[in-house]
């Protein structure tokens, strides 16, 4: 069981490192699909470092708690996942709900819940 | 003299934490303003709810990882300085990528600094301990 969980966290550092990749590196494309344009450089700058640097942090983190066995990582990560998932009910709240946005809600959620799981499980590494 | 020093760091990182903590919850609950600053369009809910989250918990996150720092110590040293040092690095690949604006070099200024100050404050942390 312990195993398969670790296993689970290293194939979620994927999606989540080539996502802040793809905000860091490409954000043009990936967010004219959500309808966001970025004006300026600034605006630019803003999103590249907050979004793809919060992604690309989360995979590291995620990696680094898998490598160290160290479960204050996963802990990092289960905190950053909540307050993204928390955001995104502000968002249905205030905005309405984005369909599109229900599933990686859901998978923000288990990545979340996962990690807490993570955490309690590995005690002997905290 | 240390002991100053430590403290001094420590109402550094209090002060960005609390200066992170203001745009975050604007991020999240009231976006408005900072699209404008930030020259970013929005035509969709679902990119309104993108940004309400993304940028949001970026800076949310940061400024609890440096208040868990503060007060539970050095395990939440390495995730804050990797989070600041993540958002900062991208920043300056940006910069290169994108051109200059004030408000990128002034969050480069405030990332970089307030990297110096973790680094400081933990190495002077770790040293009082080995004393003591």
């Amino acid at each position: 069981m312990d195993k398969a969980i670790k296993i689970i966290i290293a194939l979620f550092c994927i999606p989540l490192l080539i996502l802040g990749i793809k905000a860091m590196f490409a954000p043009t494309g990936m967010f004219t699909k959500f309808g966001v344009t970025a004006m300026d450089a600034n605006g630019l700058n803003t999103i590249r470092g907050h979004l793809g640097g919060t992604l690309i942090a989360g995979s590291a983190m995620m990696a680094i708690g898998l490598w160290k066995n160290n479960t204050t990582w996963f802990l990092s990560v289960a905190l950053f996942m909540l307050l993204i998932a928390f955001g995104r009910l502000v968002g249905f709240a205030f905005d309405g709900v984005a369909m599109e946005a229900v599933p990686v809600f859901v998978g923000e959620i288990v990545i979340s819940a996962l990690m807490f799981v993570a955490h309690k499980r590995f005690p002997a590494a905290k | 003299m240390k002991n100053t020093i430590t403290w001094v760091l420590r109402i550094f990182i209090g002060i960005v934490g609390l200066m992170l903590l203001y745009p975050g919850f604007m991020w999240s609950f009231m976006p408005e303003a900072n699209l404008l600053q930030n020259s970013i369009e929005v035509n969709s809910i679902l990119g309104i709810n993108f940004l309400k989250s993304g940028m949001g918990t970026a800076l949310l996150t940061t400024a609890i990882f440096m208040f868990l720092f503060l007060f539970k110590g050095e395990k939440w040293f390495l995730p804050s300085v990797i989070l600041m040092a993540t958002f900062l690095l991208i920043r300056v690949v940006s910069l290169i990528v994108d051109g200059s604006h004030t408000l990128i070099i002034a969050g480069i200024l405030v990332e970089f600094i307030s990297l110096i100050a973790m680094w400081g404050l933990n190495k002077l942390q770790r040293e009082n301990h080995s004393q003591q």
